[in-house]
């Protein structure tokens, strides 16, 4: 029953929100408190490994327990190597659920698993193949959840098989270039900037918790897809949710 | 007379029987006796009725019929108004009936429909209806007793004649709510009739092998009350006898005993067998020969020659279709909407305004806890006129804490009533006095004592407002003195107050500061709840600041007592201080612990304590409950609930030991929590390591963790006794001390009187040289030894600790 058996992290819930809200990874660290437990004051001394993206979301209030001077050693993430150069465009938008999650109650009898985030995943799928995007998979990231999965781009995919397949219960291998979908819990964050992995030409990421609107971010390399195309997907992907039917033909 | 049950009545229908009139028994008229018929008729069918609706199985629950005790509840309802007060029984439907329930709403409760009397929340046994007085029939054997004592006691403090009146079995004779009841009533002079329906039997038990005097009515003469024994299935008998005795009350004279001699020709419960083991078919075929509607029917007939047959044929048949809409009624009454569940717990809102007011600052003034809630206790007297305020001994004397001293004086015997040591019979008094319009506190002296009285404080009062669907309420204050003090020994020490939080309905305050004992008993005083107030004996003798005007403190509004940034302690009552004490102590180690005093157990402030943590991330629960199911877990997890991303460390707990709180000054200190305990607590708080409790015994468990055992015991400097200033003073000086004598548990200190000697004079051992007082008595202090009394070394006026030296005696032998 030892820690180590489950590989789990021992850390304070307390220091685990401050981790969270500070996009810090605590795997494989140790903190001062009991059996190795990880408590606030021991996130003073973590800096943002590099490999993590930046939160999307804006940096919290900073806790009083830390001080700023301790929070200043925290937040900067020091890149070591300069990515390169690339030209990034962005838009964003509301994108109304309400219809969506009124289809759900509807469906939960033949489809228990399915929820909102597969039917978002298909009309995220058919708004690709209207904007004729150059990407083939989804790249699924729900770090709320602990959830990352990849999920082919096809909208003709059954809302079943895209749970089964976000939820890891079946794969399937991924091919080409994904656009990653980066999945925020929580309303009434507008996103305004993401960072792009190399080699990941586009990035959309939504922020919605239980509201019915979610903000929508995409960022996108220029240089592989044009501002019209990217219009083009985050528009069909709003006329898609709002009328859910489209989803269909 | 009128019978007041409300259907259509027979009116005025004999011309041609006039002139018998002068057969008739006194004081019936008839219309009268009619009206007896018709209201035992209506008994009879609505019982067989419900019957029938729950051998169908159309009723949830199981009923207990009052087939065949008519008679009883007829006569005596006969010379009631609506507003006497009726408690009844468990075979209650009868009396609801008589008292004049509609039929419809009776048979919709019965069926737990919304159109119920009680919107099907209480059913057979919990029938409430206070637009007809009927407070209650009762699943509890003799708890209604006490209530109908109460609710005639309210009354006359009402300034009205109205009675309670109590019916109950012959099974509860033999119980402590009987006997506790009939004593207090006696001694009251309660304006009450106490009707037991001897049917021979309690369930299955002869009433002849549960107790060898089975003359109910003799058992009168034990309270000096009068006691009437009457034929119970002849309701001419039963009225007859009954008038006497509520005139009786009605004009002051006292409570009576009245026995009605009746037999239940259907099982205990439906379902039950007729006859069962305990009685013979022959015996329940001889008393249907005494049925008491074939008896009335026959007399009507033949005695009195008062109606002709057919004419209560008609009778018959129109009471057949009261019943038969009743049943209809009840079939097309809805269920109640499960969203409602939740509703007529506590009144909504809970505080009472007056509490919500935000008083404007004003002066304040130093006062002692005792003076403190007694003024308030003194205001909310003068404002109600009809608050009543039952204690053993707190009336002349003044209570044993000095704690009601000069309300007597001011309020008269009539509401500073001093009760017999009956905790149950009081309390319950106290619940009827509240449930019918005046206000009581049940003073039960010590808080091991509401024991005494659980049953009524969790199964009547707790629940009546729920029971009652909202209908009725009972705004009682349980005050009790609480906690350690001195040694006061496995039953005087406790606190308790886990187990009253846990009832739904009763509201537990334990509060810190004179200022709040007082502001919370005056919010109880104008609350809509039963409300349990426990007073820390150990603060009795403490001082501070309250304010001169009116101050009432809210329900489920905790004080930070003082802030702080790395720990969050919660506590109430005396430990409030104990952690005050130890925020002390850890701000000299760096550790900045803020003190919430919560002030009311029950409702419990979780938010006050979740913002808290949400500042400090860390928490401890101090306080002098039990730890196994107490307030630490409670609060852990509330915080769990509402803060779990705050903690940085586990909650922790530090409690009174569990266990029976022992004599020895070195063991209580080993169990109770102290400012050490807490600082010891808070420190494995902050190092992510809580202590763990001393285990309850769990089959195959570890014995107590190694950081389980007191502080107290580990510590041998802490253990030794901690020697109080005023002996340090004592063994100082010259010659045989003489000393400021230790009194009673929650006195600390007295003031010198005068001195019965001088400095020089002899003395002999045993002369009186000083008188002392303190807030209970003036004392006389005698020379400890033969010698000359020393120098004055306390003057007049002074307050000297107990303990103290005060002078001395020199040259003794």
């Amino acid at each position: 029953m030892s820690a180590q058996a489950f590989e789990r992290i021992a850390a304070s819930p307390y220091a685990r929100r401050l981790a969270r809200e500070r996009g810090i990874s605590l795997a494989g660290r140790r903190g001062s408190g009991p059996n190795g437990r990880i408590v606030a004051a021991d996130l003073a001394a973590m800096v943002l490994p590099a490999a993590v993206a930046a939160p999307a979301e804006p940096p919290a209030a900073a806790p009083p327990v830390v001080s700023q001077a301790e929070l200043a050693q925290v937040s900067p993430a020091p890149m070591k190597e300069a990515a390169p150069q690339r030209s990034i465009s962005g838009f964003a938008t509301g994108l109304d659920l309400s219809l969506l999650r009124a289809l759900l109650p509807t469906i939960v009898d033949v489809a228990p698993d399915v929820t909102i985030d597969d039917l978002v995943l298909k009309a995220i799928g058919r708004a690709l193949r209207v904007a004729d995007l150059p990407v083939e998979t989804i790249d699924w990231r729900d770090k709320a959840a602990a959830v990352q999965a990849i999920i082919p781009r096809a909208d003709g995919l059954a809302p079943s098989r895209i749970a089964a397949l976000r939820s890891g219960t079946e794969t399937d291998a991924a091919r080409g270039a994904s656009i990653i979908v980066s999945r925020i819990r929580q309303d009434g964050l507008r996103p305004v900037t993401a960072a792009l992995d190399p080699n990941v030409p586009i990035r959309l990421t939504l922020a919605v918790a239980e509201a019915d609107i979610a903000e929508a971010l995409i960022v996108f390399d220029e240089a592989e897809i044009t501002d019209a195309a990217a219009a083009q997907f985050l528009a069909a992907l709003r006329d898609c949710l709002a009328v859910p039917l489209r989803l269909l033909v | 007379m009128s019978v007041q049950v409300s259907r259509p009545s027979a009116g005025s229908r004999r011309a041609g029987s006039e002139q018998k009139t002068h057969n008739l028994p006194a004081g019936l008229t008839a219309d009268a006796m009619i009206e007896l018929y018709e209201s035992m008729v209506l008994l009879r069918k609505f019982e067989t009725v419900a019957q029938m609706a729950c051998r169908k199985g159309e009723t949830p629950g199981f009923f207990h019929l009052y087939i065949g005790q008519e008679a009883t509840a007829v006569g005596i309802c006969a010379h009631l108004r609506r507003s006497d007060w009726v408690t009844s029984t468990h075979r209650g439907h009868g009396h609801a009936l008589a008292k004049g329930m509609s039929p419809d709403i009776l048979m919709a409760e019965l069926y737990g429909r919304v159109d119920g009397c009680c919107g099907g929340r209480g059913g057979t046994m919990h029938l409430y209806d206070r637009s007809i007085g009927l407070f209650g029939t009762n699943g509890i054997v003799a708890a209604g007793i006490s209530h109908a004592v109460g609710a005639g006691i309210s009354a006359r403090t009402r300034g009205t004649d109205d009675i309670g009146v109590a019916f109950f079995g012959d099974g509860a004779t033999n119980h402590g709510g009987f006997h506790e009841s009939l004593n207090f009533a006696g001694i009251m002079r309660a304006p009450a009739l106490l009707v037991c329906e001897n049917n021979l039997y309690a369930t299955a038990t002869p009433l002849a092998t549960a107790t060898l005097n089975p003359e109910i009515a003799s058992k009168a003469a034990a309270y000096g009350i009068p006691g009437v024994a009457v034929d119970g299935n002849d309701v001419i008998a039963v009225y007859e006898a009954a008038g006497a005795a509520v005139a009786r009350a009605r004009s002051g004279k006292g409570p009576t005993l009245f026995e009605a001699k009746t037999y239940r020709t259907v099982g205990h419960h439906e379902g039950d067998h007729v006859t069962g083991t305990y009685r013979t078919q022959a015996e329940v075929d001889e008393w249907l020969a005494r049925d008491p509607i074939k008896l009335y029917r026959r007399r009507l007939l033949e005695d009195f020659a008062l109606v002709a047959d057919d004419e209560l044929d008609a009778i018959d048949a129109r009471i057949d279709a009261i019943v038969q809409h009743a049943l209809e009624f009840a079939r097309n009454s809805p269920e109640p909407d499960p969203a409602t569940v939740g509703l007529h717990i506590y009144a909504d809102p809970i505080n009472p305004a007056d509490a919500l007011v935000q008083a404007a600052p004003a002066a304040t003034r130093t006062q002692s806890w005792l003076d403190a809630v007694r003024d308030g206790i003194a205001e909310e007297m003068r404002r109600d006129p009809n608050l009543i305020y039952f204690g053993e001994g707190t009336g002349e004397r003044g209570g044993t804490f000095a704690h009601t001293k000069g309300l007597w004086t001011e309020f008269g015997p009539e509401r500073m009533i001093d009760t017999p040591i009956s905790e149950q019979g009081f309390t319950g008094a106290a619940i009827g006095a509240a449930a019918t319009g005046a206000r009581a506190i049940a003073d039960l002296m010590f808080a091991d004592f509401m024991f005494e009285a659980a049953g009524q404080i969790v199964l009547q009062g707790s629940k009546l407002r729920y029971m009652s669907n909202g209908q009725m309420n009972a705004p009682f204050v349980v005050r009790v003195g609480a906690g350690t003090v001195r040694s006061a020994g496995p039953h005087h020490s406790g606190t308790y107050h886990p187990v009253w939080a846990h009832i739904p309905g009763l509201i537990v305050c334990m509060p810190a500061t004179p200022a709040d004992a007082k502001g919370l008993m005056k919010t109880a005083l104008r609350a809509g709840d039963p409300v349990i107030m426990l007073e820390p004996k150990a603060l009795f003798a403490s001082k501070g600041e309250v304010p001169t005007g009116e101050h009432l403190v809210p329900f489920g509004v905790a004080r930070i007592a003082r802030p702080g940034r790395d720990i969050t302690i919660a506590a109430a009552g005396q430990i409030v201080h104990r952690a005050l004490e130890a925020a002390e102590k850890l701000a000299a180690r760096g550790i900045e612990a803020e003190v919430i005093d919560l002030r009311t157990i029950m409702p419990l402030d979780v938010d006050t304590i979740a913002a808290s943590v949400a500042r400090t991330h860390r928490l401890l629960v101090a306080d002098e409950g039990y730890g196994p199911f107490g307030v630490g877990g409670e609060i852990a997890q509330a915080i769990n609930e509402l803060a779990f991303d705050d903690l940085d460390a586990p909650v922790g707990r530090v409690h009174t030991e569990a266990m029976s709180h022992p004599l020895a000054p070195t063991l209580e200190r080993a169990m109770i929590v102290d400012a050490e305990r807490i600082v010891a607590a808070a420190e494995g708080v902050i190092a992510g390591r809580p202590l763990l409790p001393r285990r309850w015994y769990s089959i195959g468990g570890q014995p107590a963790a190694a950081n389980a055992s007191a502080p107290a015991v580990a510590d041998p400097v802490k253990a030794a006794p901690e020697a109080p200033k005023a002996v340090v003073q004592a063994v100082i000086g010259e010659g045989e001390a003489i000393t400021m004598p230790f009194g009673d548990l929650t006195i600390s200190e007295g003031t010198i009187v005068r001195w019965l000697k001088a400095a020089g004079d002899p003395v002999q051992a045993g002369d009186l040289v000083a008188e002392i007082e303190t807030d209970k008595a003036v004392v006389e202090i005698e020379a400890p030894v033969a010698g000359t009394l020393g120098p004055i070394e306390q003057d007049v006026g002074a307050v000297v600790p107990m303990g103290g030296r005060i002078g001395s005696v020199i040259g003794g032998k």
